[in-house]
């Protein structure tokens, strides 16, 4: 074989494949783009002109698109810290507390992994309906909250298992109160999982739309369940542009977290 | 009174009884080691006397004052684990300053503090490392030095030797020996290895079942182990059944004079249970005053400095012999041979 051969074999073969895998994976999601710069009303290709009127219409209170994205923007930060927060206590606990206790505690944790969301949401909107939480925001963030808890459980628990248990005994005997054991040697240790967990938390609640269906009706929009009647009512291109914030605002995140983290932890080591 | 009074403590986990009823008493700048197989009691002992493990009954006086339900924090004793318990995310420099900053020290004292604990210890070129990229042995210096620098009153080390290979633990004997002299600062020290309690322990307290069966100095508990327990447990003495005759004693089928160790309110009468180090017995040669056996060989090893030839006498009682490796050389299993022992080297067992 000539060396010419060689070295597309070898070197432009395999990268173009994994281009094309990268490809066949991301070009689908980038339709949403011109979809959203389309001057008609309704999702096609923009063949007629560009126009940006659909994202105005994201920034028009009274579309709708806006108090959707507050209300879960709302509900995902406050069910995100409360999973965290409560995660992060069952998994400390269960950490110094080997027993019986903490594994039947955690299983009944991470059920909702297991049982399929509509199940769930079926039982939820027989519950909330008898204690009247149906389309309340209370009534949303804590399914939200049981939801996230198995996430955030498996990844602060996942930081928490490479921990010598006895460091709790070790600081003790140093002097320091429980308090002070927490901050200094805990969650100095635990912080990349907690960080982890809050983030997938947040996740969980943002993008949860089988269960909220459910139990909201009129009062409680959620950006996932305008999407959803947005979709069933009438196909309005607003959607292509909400789903372009979100792609651009994804896209930021992740660029931030490969340069400016790598360069924080460098610093760090 | 003594420096820490442990009186009656007792300690059950359910139907598990942890420490039966202990009393000890250690003396300020005392080397103690607790010394037992696990199960016996002595973690949980020295858990007690860390405050992290709370005592059914009894109580534990500190220079006079009871401590037993102060917390762990409180107390101001040092506390060494086997797995060293490092915090992962901080420099050796501040795992040794953690106790300092806890107890809010200014700055400058906490600098000098660290700098002369970690040479101290031997650590002084390592202190911006972090714990996972030091050696097993340094990682046990940094876990000694952050518990003596808040200047405990008490260091409690929890078999701290334990994980580390057979050439570092020789050092770390000698060099927590010389720490204690210099720093002048009580130790409990806890190990299942009988040779670590000699080297370094200026008392031993032996478990057994939750009970100290014995408490001594190191040449004392093994030249007169109280019971066959202690015999047994220390250094694979021989325990053997003999017969006592008023002034004759038969051991093996030999019968010999009494030694005057024998005192017949105590060993009892008829049979009784005596015990011969295994280097307290002579192959071959017989010397002025010994009594001789012929024995038949069943195995021969070599331990290095000599050779450890286990041997079955007449009567049918097995017998370990530390011999030199010049007497044992022609020795093969099967064989007979003649061993020979002072009546003065056998050891007499209370009656149980």
């Amino acid at each position: 074989m000539s060396p010419r051969l060689r070295r597309i074999g070898e070197r432009w073969l395999p990268w173009t494949l994994a281009w094309l895998l990268l490809a066949f994976l991301f070009v689908p999601v980038l339709v949403v783009v011109p979809v959203a710069l389309t001057a008609k009303d309704y999702l096609s290709l923009p063949t007629t002109g560009i126009s940006f009127q659909h994202f105005a219409s994201l920034a028009d209170w009274r579309a709708g698109w806006l108090p959707s994205i507050l209300t879960s923007l709302g509900i995902a930060l406050g069910s995100s810290i409360v999973a965290t927060g409560v995660s992060a206590a069952f998994a400390i606990g269960a950490w110094v507390y080997a027993g019986r206790w903490p594994s039947t505690l955690r299983i009944i944790l991470l059920s909702p992994l297991i049982v399929p969301p509509i199940i769930y949401a079926v039982g939820m909107v027989r519950l909330w309906s008898k204690l009247s939480l149906l389309d309340s925001w209370l009534g949303v963030t804590i399914v939200h909250v049981i939801l996230a808890m198995p996430l955030a459980v498996l990844a602060i628990g996942a930081s928490l298992s490479n921990l010598d248990p006895r460091l709790v005994q070790a600081a003790r005997s140093l002097g320091a109160r429980p308090p002070t054991v927490f901050g200094r040697v805990i969650l100095p240790n635990i912080l990349p999982g907690t960080i982890a967990g809050a983030i997938l938390a947040f996740i969980v609640s943002w993008d949860e739309i089988t269960v909220t269906l459910f139990i909201t009706s009129r009062r409680l929009v959620t950006l996932p369940r305008k999407i959803w009647t947005s979709i069933a009512d009438a196909v309005d291109p607003a959607l292509a542009a909400i789903a372009t914030v979100m792609l651009v605002i994804t896209i930021i995140c992740l660029l931030l977290r490969m340069t400016v983290w790598e360069r924080l932890a460098q610093r760090r080591s | 009174m003594a420096f820490l009074d442990i009186r009656t403590l007792r300690k059950a986990y359910g139907s598990a009884i942890a420490l039966d009823g202990v009393d000890l008493s250690i003396n300020e700048g005392e080397f103690v080691t607790l010394l037992g197989p696990s199960g016996s009691g002595k973690t949980t002992l020295l858990m007690s006397i860390a405050g992290f493990t709370r005592p059914d009954s009894g109580t534990i006086l500190l220079d006079g004052a009871d401590i037993t339900g102060v917390d762990p924090e409180d107390r101001n004793f040092g506390l060494v684990f086997q797995g060293y318990a490092l915090f992962p995310h901080l420099s050796v420099a501040n795992n040794i300053a953690f106790p300092l900053r806890v107890r809010k020290w200014d700055k400058a004292r906490i600098a000098a503090r660290v700098d002369e604990v970690m040479k101290l210890v031997g650590l002084d070129k390592l202190a911006a490392r972090k714990p996972r990229e030091l050696s097993g042995g340094q990682q046990q210096r940094v876990a000694i030095g952050r518990a003596l620098a808040f200047g405990p009153k008490i260091l409690l080390l929890d078999e701290p030797l334990s994980a580390l290979d057979r050439k570092l633990r020789d050092a770390m004997q000698r060099e927590l020996k010389r720490l204690h002299q210099e720093t002048g600062v009580t130790f409990v020290f806890v190990t299942h290895d009988q040779e670590e309690a000699y080297a370094m322990s200026d008392r031993i307290a032996v478990f057994q079942n939750g009970n100290i069966v014995q408490i001594g100095g190191p040449r004392e508990i093994y030249r007169a182990p109280a019971s066959r327990f202690v015999a047994g447990f220390l250094g694979g003495n021989n325990i053997l059944s003999a017969q006592a005759d008023g002034a004759q004693l038969d051991l093996f089928g030999i019968r010999m004079p009494m030694p005057a160790a024998y005192d017949r309110m105590r060993h009892g009468d008829g049979a009784i249970t005596v015990w011969v180090r295994p280097e307290d017995i002579t192959l071959g040669d017989v010397a002025p005053g010994a009594v001789s056996f012929s024995v038949t060989v069943a195995d021969v090893s070599f331990v290095g400095t000599s050779e450890r030839v286990t041997v079955i006498t007449t009567d049918g009682q097995e017998l370990s012999v530390l011999a030199p490796s010049a007497a044992a050389r022609e020795l093969t299993p099967g064989s007979t041979a003649t061993c020979a022992l002072l009546p003065s080297v056998i050891g007499f067992l209370a009656r149980e």
